[in-house]
C-alpha cells in the first residue's frame, strides 16, 4: 500500500530512512551533540544530504532522567520543526512525542508524522494525527509508563502481544479518522522488553509484516544489541546492521537510525538479494 | 532488397538483468532506434540471425541464445508483434546479432588480445561502408578465439548482401571491453 506521510507519498516498495535528530542534552547515543539548535539543524542538513527521507525530532530522551514537562518539550521542538519545514519542504518531519499537546503544536508548525514511541500512553495523540491529516506510528511498550526501563516484565508470547496492541492502536487511529495509508506499526525494540524479547520480535518480524500495516523498526545502537554482543554504546553498529538486515529481509519499511548511509546500504543490499530491488548498475559478465 | 539491422545484443539488455541505472543505456537506445527504423519500413516476418546457444550454457539448460531473447524483448518494447526468429529464412528483413572481440583490454571480459583491434576494425569499417565482401571473408575461427559472437552470421550476411544500397551507422563502442555496433543496411 502507498505510504502517506503528511504531505508526502511513497511507493509501496519504498524502504525509508528515518534519521534521529535529538534536541536533547542527554540522549544515550549522541550525549547532547545536537542539543544546540544550530547543531541540530546541521544534523538535519547532514542526514538529508545522506539521503534520509524522514527526520525524527525528539525533545526528550527515552531513558529516565530529569522531568521535562510539555512546555519545555515544546520549547525544544516546535520552533525547530518550523525551521526545518521552511528549509526542507521535501523532507518528512517526524516528531517523537507521546503528548497530544505537543503533537498539536508541532503539527501546526509543519510536522508530517507523529512518532508515538510510548505506545498510546496519551490516547488523544491519535486524534491529533487525524485532525491534522498526518501519519502516526503505533508502538508497543507493554503498557509501561513513558521513560521507564523494563523490570522483570514477561509475556506469554511477546510477538502476539506486540501485534495485538499495535494493530489495535492502528485500527483505533483509523476509526478516529487517520488515513489508513498513514498508520505505521513499530514493535519498539527494548521498550517494555528485555533483550530476549527484542531478539524474538526481530526473529519473528515477518508476523508483523503479515498484518499488512507498514512496519517501522528502531534498532539503532540499542541495548539489546549491546547485551547480545557485550559491547558498549559506540561499538554497536555492526550488530545494529545485522539486525537491520533481518528486518529488511522480513520487509520492514522504515528504519529509525543514527547512521543513515550504512543502514541504507544494508537495506538496499538485502532488498536486492530478496529480489525486491534491482542492482544499482550490473554489467559484470553481461557485456 | 533486404532490410538489415546488425546489432550487438549482450545479456545486459535482457529485462531480468535490469539495473536501477542502465549500464547499457546508450546501446539500448541505439538498438531501439535502429529497430524502430526497420519497423517503419517493414511489416512482414523477420529473420533473426544469431550464434547458437553456447554449449556450456546449453548444458545448463539454456535453449535460446541471449541475443535472440534480447532482440525479441526490444521488439516488444516497440510494440511489434511481427514474427521474428531463425526459422524465417526467406524473410526480407534480417536482424543479425553480432559483436566484436571481448578481448579489447586488460579489464575486458576475456582480458587483452592485441589481435582484437584489427579484427574489429575490419568489421566496423565494412559495416559502416556497406561492404559485404569483407564480411563474407571474415575468419570465424579467429573470431571465436577473440570471443566475438555472431561472426558466422556476418559472413552469411556478406554473402547474401555484398553491396547494400547504403549503410546507416547508429552506434559503436568498446567501453565495456567488447566491441558493440548498431548499423542498418538499407
Amino acid at each position: 500500500m502507498t505510504l502517506k506521510l503528511g504531505r508526502h507519498l511513497f511507493d509501496d516498495d519504498a524502504m525509508l530512512m528515518m534519521a534521529i535528530v535529538n534536541r536533547t542534552p542527554d540522549s544515550f547515543y549522541d550525549k547532547g551533540a545536537t542539543w544546540a539548535e544550530d547543531k541540530a539543524f546541521d544534523r538535519v542538513a547532514q542526514v538529508v544530504d545522506e539521503g534520509a527521507e524522514i527526520v525524527d525530532i525528539g525533545g526528550i530522551k527515552a531513558a529516565p532522567g530529569v522531568e521535562i514537562d510539555a512546555d519545555e518539550e515544546k520549547r525544544r521542538v516546535v520552533d525547530f520543526v518550523a525551521r526545518v519545514r521552511a528549509a526542507y519542504p521535501g523532507v518528512v518531519i517526524s516528531v517523537d512525542t507521546w503528548r497530544a499537546e505537543v503533537g498539536r503544536a508541532v503539527c501546526e508548525a509543519g510536522a508530517d508524522l507523529l512518532n508515538d514511541a510510548w505506545g498510546g500512553h496519551d490516547p488523544d495523540l491519535a486524534q491529533v494525527a487525524a485532525d491534522f491529516d498526518v501519519a502516526l506510528v503505533c508502538t508497543h511498550t507493554g503498557g509501561v509508563t513513558p521513560r521507564t526501563r523494563p523490570h522483570r516484565i514477561e509475556y506469554a508470547d511477546v510477538m502476539a502481544d506486540v501485534i495485538d496492541h499495535t494493530v489495535g492502536e492502528a485500527k483505533r487511529a483509523i476509526a478516529l479518522g487517520v488515513d489508513e495509508r498513514s498508520v505505521i506499526i513499530d514493535p519498539a525494540h527494548d521498550f517494555g522488553k528485555n533483550t530476549f524479547h527484542s531478539l524474538e520480535v526481530t526473529r519473528r518480524l515477518d508476523e508483523m509484516i503479515a498484518t499488512g500495516f507498514p512496519v517501522l523498526v528502531s534498532l539503532s545502537n540499542k541495548d539489546f544489541v549491546g547485551e547480545t554482543l557485550d559491547l558498549p554504546v559506540g561499538e554497536r553498529l555492526t550488530g545494529t546492521l545485522a539486525a537491520t538486515a533481518l528486518c529488511a529481509l522480513a520487509g520492514a519499511r522504515i528504519y529509525r537510525v543514527h547512521e543513515v548511509v550504512e543502514t541504507r546500504q544494508v537495506v538496499d543490499m538485502v532488498a536486492t538479494i530478496a529480489g525486491r530491488r534491482a542492482p544499482a548498475r550490473a554489467i559484470r559478465g553481461l557485456a | 532488397m533486404k532490410r538489415i539491422v546488425v546489432l550487438s545484443a549482450p545479456p545486459a539488455l535482457l529485462p531480468e538483468h535490469a539495473s536501477l541505472h542502465d549500464p547499457v543505456d546508450d546501446l539500448r537506445a541505439s538498438c531501439l532506434r535502429a529497430l524502430a527504423h526497420l519497423l517503419e519500413r517493414h511489416d512482414g516476418p523477420i529473420r533473426l540471425v544469431t550464434d547458437p546457444v553456447q554449449a556450456s550454457n546449453a548444458a545448463r539448460g539454456i535453449t535460446e541464445p541471449a541475443g535472440a531473447r534480447a532482440v525479441r524483448h526490444l521488439l516488444g518494447e516497440l510494440g511489434s508483434t511481427l514474427p521474428a526468429g531463425p526459422e524465417h529464412r526467406d524473410a526480407e528483413a534480417w536482424i543479425v546479432v553480432a559483436n566484436g572481440s571481448a578481448r579489447r583490454g586488460e579489464k575486458a571480459p576475456g582480458h587483452l588480445d592485441e589481435r582484437a583491434f584489427a579484427f574489429d576494425d575490419d568489421i566496423e569499417k565494412a559495416l559502416w561502408a556497406g561492404d559485404g565482401t569483407v564480411l563474407a571473408g571474415l575468419d570465424t575461427a579467429l573470431g571465436e578465439e577473440l570471443l566475438a559472437e555472431g561472426i558466422a552470421g556476418l559472413v552469411e550476411l556478406g554473402r547474401a548482401v555484398p553491396t547494400p544500397g547504403r549503410a546507416l551507422g547508429w552506434f559503436s563502442s568498446d567501453e565495456r571491453g567488447v566491441a558493440w555496433w548498431v548499423v542498418s543496411w538499407l
